[in-house]
């Protein structure tokens, strides 16, 4: 272009050296920026493996002295042995699942499968995104209000594992409608039209073709869903009580009161009502870290292994 | 210049010789006239599929190549070699060379910035940016850095005139480009690539997603632009081949299978492929 | 009255009559148009299997309005029984509920205060963190980082305050003693809460960013590569700003986390609902930090001595309603700001073909629905 060989010319004469040179090399600073850049990337993302491994480490570092079959089975009447914690995370954890499982299921296939666009699934989109907001401590004081107090009609189950479960269906349900929904919308639309075109209802086809073909999906869900359940303290604390019966804790009454480990490292931390209370804490934030890569990492490379063996399943269920 | 067994006063490339004899091309695309860029055995693996194979041809100087060939033959993974675009694609392998003017494009010490700014290209789908016309236009001086705010508005200015879409749009430079219709945004995206004066437009099948009197402003305006730029077109559209261009290549499962001037590759195809192509029995 | 009573005695029944109103006196189109609107058209067959997940969606809906109104109805007692005014309520600065006082200003500062470092330590880091996922590493890599911020986002938020107390906290207090030159601070406070909170919402804010980059065209890439642009030069002029509504709305969903994050605030900020989180001075190093109190840290503590019908207990009532109220804007906030996207992470119909599989990032899966810890905003493609 001719303005820019006139710029050139111009460029040339006051800085006294060709042009080119000058965009040559404003070529090798974006080149050497671009450099810069991707190296800095790189070590954010290298300082952030390190700093998680670092934190792992950290923590089961400081409390797998403790661990033993005993500390993670038993109880005693000192309060240095976590079994009942143990057996109220996992209580709790599968009695709150075994709700919220199907509500978001269920949710979900209404959104995906049956509501039309408009204000209605506007309006559940609406209650999920908001309900997902909410801070958890929020819930806590809501699930003590609702759930286990009996004043201003609230349902007076008591401070209770059935109260704690309660209070993490809503604070999970809105994370379980959304898996299930990603999960019923990988199933592959061939699918529904295969189903129908063998004359199926929308019933039949939803409950015979879309569930278990959208259950591998589910799973994954599911379970970082878990994991995120293990270690919820602020809507537990006031929900399922900040103790556990020493005796009589292995039982499945739901109104027994019972704390979660997490919550219980709360305890430890916040009262230290035992002798060694800080070691007890450390080895407890070890457990749930052990937890926590259990699920993150073991149970979704199960989950990984169930899918595949899950997809000759789906193509089954097709033809059938 | 054709046919003759040279590249040896291209320096130390001997290596880049063919011979009449070599395997997949029975033509050294040679043309007549000024070689603009010039492929030598060139290949382009994705993985383990050999997506070009051997391609050895002239691009002529301030003229149109249009490539053409069913789809999935490789015509666009050529062109996209010739600006190594390919380097974006993960596992994508490109052996041989591409020269431009005289220097290999694939030499490790080639800046591959420079080589896109010399070597523009328009793609299948119009991509403007989410921003402003001007912006859109602007942006490969800006990226370049050096440019006063008269000098882009001025280049800006040229470089739609040169798309024809000045008039269309002088009122609304700093208004979205998404907001332009389909062959708009096409021949604002290649005022964009030529405000960067670009020495080659590669052109990806610019006219695919587009209706039928835009395809024709475009074909106009190649018409335009061969007299500033040497431009290499893939089409699968035999027509707009005919209509625009000066040499045709017709493309195979990755084999060159015939290169010749457009009027000689229509009416007098030397292979039978390419007939079958031309007169519509396959592809 | 409160709104539990508003709810139930004047909006159903309105709803109610209303509609029922129509349908029965609106003659033959509103009850055509109220009948297509309630059955979708569906057979009544259809319909009535389909009472199950239509019941479970209206949970959903009934859990979202039974918080609301069970947190709302306990909300103004504060200001109706124990005629603490707005005013002194939102700008006291002593709280003091034993004594009457119930003054909110500080722990609304401290909220804010501990929001704002944690956003704005959080916010570069986890955009630099998903163009890196996006751009710049090769596969094995991004598979890598997947199930790095799973785990940065599964930490319980308690051993994240652990965490806080045994390596932040000692920082924190070294880093400004160091600067002070004597040992005036223990480390407890904001800075400390602000650098951990950073670290627990920086897996929401990267994986929806992941998201939006992930959704942008390649031809967006290849266009602005083909015109001589450098890859950090493509990143900071198209990259970033064609994705920066999805950004900013994870950052807005951040900022949501850390808002409403109690029990590793609760363990690192002091939890002193009187003192200014940074009080500013006249000598060296021009600012004490001292240990203050947010929102959630105080009704998670004042929460285990309250009894209800006291002061204490319809206060903490009402700052939860506060902390409802800033949760819903943030939400609506970045609802808003996805709509503007031009180019959505959204979840189409058509499955088996989902954008950010293709471009091979593992994301707007399951999974990292998970990692962001709130579903995202949906749009209704």
């Amino acid at each position: 272009m001719e303005a820019i060989a006139k710029d050139v010319s111009v460029a040339e004469r006051r800085t006294g050296q060709p042009q080119i040179d000058a965009r040559a090399a404003r070529r090798a600073r974006a080149r050497l920026a671009d450099r810069i850049v991707t190296y800095t990337l790189w070590s954010i993302a290298l300082a952030l493996t390190g700093l998680l491994i670092y934190f792992i480490f950290y923590i089961i570092q400081q409390g797998a002295s403790l661990i033993n079959w005993q500390f993670v089975t038993q109880s005693n009447e000192a309060g240095n042995l976590v079994g009942p914690e143990v057996f109220n995370t996992f209580y709790i954890l599968i009695l709150s699942l075994l709700i919220c499982v199907p509500l978001g299921m269920g949710c979900a296939i209404y959104l995906v499968e049956y509501a039309r666009q408009g204000a209605v699934t506007t309006v559940i989109r609406f209650a999920t995104e908001t309900l997902a907001g909410v801070p958890s401590i929020i819930l806590g004081l809501f699930g003590f209000i609702f759930f286990a107090s009996s004043i201003n009609g609230g349902l007076g189950f008591g401070v209770s594992r059935l109260a704690g479960a309660l209070t993490l269906v809503i604070l999970n349900l809105p994370l379980l409608v959304r898996v299930s929904e990603d999960a019923l919308r990988s199933v592959p639309d061939e699918l529904r039209e295969a189903s129908a075109a063998l004359g199926a209802n929308k019933f039949q086809t939803v409950t015979r073709v879309l569930i278990p073909a959208a259950i591998p999906a589910l799973t994954t869900g599911v379970i970082l869903t878990a994991g995120k359940m293990i270690g919820e303290t602020a809507a537990l604390l006031y929900t399922t009580g900040g103790n556990s019966p020493v005796t009589g804790w292995f039982s499945l009454n739901p109104f027994l009161p019972g704390d979660t480990l997490a919550v219980h490292l709360y305890e430890l931390r916040a009262e230290g009502i035992v002798a060694n209370a800080q070691q007890i804490a450390n080895s407890t934030a070890t457990l749930l870290i052990i937890l926590l890569l259990v699920f993150n990492l073991g149970l979704r490379y199960l989950a990984g292994l169930l899918n595949r063996w899950f997809a000759g399943g789906t193509s089954r269920t097709s033809r059938g | 210049m054709a046919l003759q067994p040279e590249i040896a006063r291209e320096g130390s490339r001997e290596r880049a010789i063919l011979g009449p004899d070599t395997v997949n091309s029975q033509y050294i695309a040679r043309i007549d006239g000024a070689v603009k860029m010039k492929t030598v055995e060139l290949n382009v693996y994705y993985g383990s599929n050999h997506a070009i194979k051997n391609v050895s041809l002239e691009i002529p100087e301030k003229q149109v190549t249009a490539l053409m060939g069913p789809s999935g033959c490789g015509k666009s993974t050529f062109l996209r070699a010739l600006n190594r675009m390919h380097d974006l694609t993960p596992g994508a392998r490109v052996t041989g060379s591409v020269l431009l003017g005289d220097e290999d494009i694939y030499a490790p010490k080639e800046d591959v910035v420079h080589l896109r700014q010399r070597v523009g290209m328009v793609f299948q789908r119009p991509n403007p940016f989410p921003r402003s016309i001007f912006e859109n236009v602007s942006y490969g001086l800006r990226v370049q850095g050096g440019y006063n705010a008269s000098q882009m508005r001025e280049t800006v200015e040229q470089s739609l005139r040169s798309a024809a879409l000045w008039d269309e749009v002088k009122d609304r430079l700093n208004q979205s480009a998404l907001g332009l219709s389909g062959g708009q945004q096409q021949r604002l995206c290649i005022a964009r690539a030529l405000a960067v004066s670009p020495e080659v437009l590669l052109m990806d099948e610019p006219c695919s997603a587009l209706d039928p009197i835009a395809t024709l402003k475009i074909e106009e305006l190649i018409e335009q632009l061969k007299q500033q730029y040497t431009i290499a077109i893939v089409t699968h559209n035999l027509q707009q081949a005919a209509r625009v261009s000066q040499y045709t290549g017709f493309f195979l499962t990755g084999n060159l299978i015939e290169y010749a001037p457009t009027q000689q590759i229509f009416s007098r195809p030397q292979d039978q492929r390419t007939e079958d192509f031309i007169t519509g029995r396959f592809g | 009255m409160n709104l539990l009573q508003i709810f139930t005695e004047i909006v159903v029944p309105l709803v109610v009559i209303t509609v029922g109103g129509l349908y029965l006196l609106g003659g033959p189109t509103w009850r055509q148009r109220i009948r297509q609107y309630l059955t979708m058209g569906y057979s009544r067959a259809e319909l009535i299997r389909m009472i199950p997940f239509a019941l479970c969606a209206v949970i959903v809906i009934l859990a979202l309005l039974v918080v609301v109104l069970f947190v709302g109805g306990n909300a103004f007692q504060t200001f109706t029984r124990d005629h603490v005014s707005l005013i002194a309520f939102f700008t006291g600065k002593v709280w003091y509920p034993d004594n009457g006082q119930v003054g909110a200003l500080y722990l609304i500062v401290g909220t804010l205060t501990v929001t704002v470092l944690a956003v704005v330590i959080s916010t570069p880091i986890s955009v630099a963190l998903a163009v890196f996922v996006t751009e710049v590493a090769p596969p094995w890599a991004r598979q890598f980082m997947q199930p790095v911020l799973e785990l940065f986002a599964g930490i319980p938020s308690i051993v994240y305050g652990l965490l806080g107390i045994e390596l932040v906290v000692p920082l924190v207090s070294y880093a400004y003693n160091y600067l002070v030159g004597a040992f005036l601070y223990a480390g407890f406070g904001v800075i400390a809460a602000g650098l951990v909170l950073a670290i627990m919402i920086l897996p929401t804010i990267t994986s929806i960013s992941i998201d939006a980059l992930a959704a942008l065209p390649q031809g967006l890439r290849e266009a602005s590569l083909a015109l001589g642009a450098t890859r950090w030069q493509t990143i900071r002029r198209t990259l970033l700003p064609a994705s920066s509504s999805g950004i900013f709305t994870g950052v807005i969903l951040g900022t949501g986390r850390a808002v409403g994050e109690t029990l590793a605030v609760a363990f690192l900020v002091g939890s002193n609902p009187n003192n200014l989180p940074i009080q500013f001075t006249n000598t060296f190093p021009y600012f004490n930090l001292q240990p203050a109190s947010t929102i959630t840290v105080q009704i998670f503590e004042d929460f285990k001595e309250a009894t209800p019908g006291s002061l204490n207990f319809d206060a903490i009532w009402t700052l939860s309603f506060v902390l409802l109220l800033i949760s819903f804007l943030l939400v609506a906030a970045s609802r808003y700001v996805a709509s503007r996207g031009a180019y959505k992470a959204t979840n189409q119909r058509p499955s088996g073909r989902r954008r950010s599989s293709e471009t091979g990032v593992a994301s707007s899966t399951a999974a990292a629905a998970a990692v962001t810890a709130s579903a995202l905003p949906a749009s209704n493609s």
